[in-house]
């Protein structure tokens, strides 16, 4: 088996998480209450709880790890730093700021009252911090955690997401915010990009903008973020600290990540070409979080308990009331 | 040298390349896809 071609050995696997892969997206978009991902991750816990993955699937079905590192690659291509300059100092001050906090916010509750371990407070702190999956997924690849954390946080965050998609349009028309404020107040304390905006335009179209550019100043601080955890990761599995063992074990794709960034910053990528990475990125992420469905053991996910949810249900609560002080003060 | 010399000599050096590419860590495999996919982009506009 080992003997044949890499392409012929790694094809089958591979063309199970495509077909996986696509029908989780159809289901999404048939079902958009049901986020692909999830059903993607659904999809491969059955398989492997029902028939298991057969043998001449697992060579290619054990590449997820390297298509999601790939989009995490092309995941550059969604930061542009000119929306940091064109939003003004306040904005990204308000993200920044947040951002830091919430990271350490989170670190600081898991440690001290939740109990939960380093990868799952390092999934946590980026998922609740910056945004949502894409941050999950980014630090993730940079550190060594158990794929079902890497589901259980990411599951966290959408319902989270699905959550706060209803209680923010009505908390914001009750507290009678200008679309200004109430934008920049949700684009400070929610959690993915898409349903970010979503509640934005859900008031009005400039709360709507105003939540979109502040969510997408805060997603640029992914690479930061996911290189922070990295260098960290480095230095506390590396007996040896040495510059050539820590770039031994440093993640190389965020190489790429940086990248793809000056690619898309230096004005390179047509918004239609941008557009496309996205799409791409998103197929890979779903036919990666079906490879991660093979691995999940629910006993696992079980042990965990709430108390990730209670966890960033107390961060969410802190830092949207902390950012509606801010906003209420400042803009 | 010979048109069949000159084919060794290029499938030697596919070999190699390939060779090369597959002791790379799996990050590179990532960057150079990722890359791969974005060149295609640029290119197309």
């Amino acid at each position: 088996m080992s003997g044949r071609p890499p392409l012929r050995r790694l094809a089958p696997g591979l063309a199970v998480l495509l077909v996986l892969g696509a029908l989780a997206r159809g289901v999404g978009r048939v079902v958009p209450a049901l986020n692909a991902l999830i059903v993607a991750i659904a999809l491969g816990v059955v398989v492997q709880a029902t028939t298991g993955l057969p043998e001449w699937a697992q060579p290619g079905a054990n590449r997820h790890k390297l298509l999601l590192e790939t989009g995490i690659v092309l995941l550059g291509a969604q930061l542009t730093l000119g929306e940091l300059v064109s939003t003004g100092p306040l904005v990204v001050a308000l993200a920044a700021g947040f951002v830091l906090f919430g990271v350490l916010y989170v670190e600081t509750l898991s440690r001290l009252a939740f109990d939960l371990d380093r990868g799952m407070r390092a999934l946590l702190a980026a998922g609740a911090s910056i945004c949502g999956v894409s941050a999950i997924l980014a630090v993730a690849g940079t550190i060594d955690v158990d794929e079902a954390d890497v589901t259980y946080a990411v599951a966290t965050v959408l319902l989270f997401d699905a959550v706060t998609l209803v209680v923010f349009p009505i908390l914001g028309t009750a507290l009678g915010l200008s679309g200004k404020s109430f934008g920049i107040w949700a684009g400070v304390s929610l959690f993915s990009t898409g349903p970010t905006a979503a509640v934005g335009f859900a008031v009005s179209d400039t709360a709507g903008q105003w939540a979109t550019v502040t969510k997408l100043v805060r997603n640029t601080f992914i690479g930061v973020l996911a290189m922070g955890y990295a260098l960290q990761h480095t230095r506390a599995v590396a007996g040896d600290t040495s510059t050539r063992e820590l770039w031994y074990r440093f993640p190389k794709f965020l190489v790429g990540f940086l990248v793809v960034v000056a690619v898309t910053n230096v004005g390179l990528l047509s918004p239609a070409a941008r557009a496309s990475i996205e799409t791409t990125t998103d197929w890979l992420f779903t036919l990666a979080f079906v490879g991660l469905g093979f691995g999940i053991d629910v006993g696992e996910m079980r042990a965990a308990g709430a108390r990730p949810i209670a966890l960033v249900a107390v961060h969410l609560l802190t830092v949207s009331a902390l950012a509606l002080l801010a906003v209420t003060l400042l803009v | 040298m010979t048109a069949s010399g000159e084919e060794s000599t290029s499938g030697r050096t596919a070999l190699a390349a390939v060779a090369w590419w597959r002791r790379l860590d799996r990050g590179w495999h990532a960057v150079g896809f990722g890359l791969l996919i974005v060149a295609a982009h640029v290119l197309v506009g």
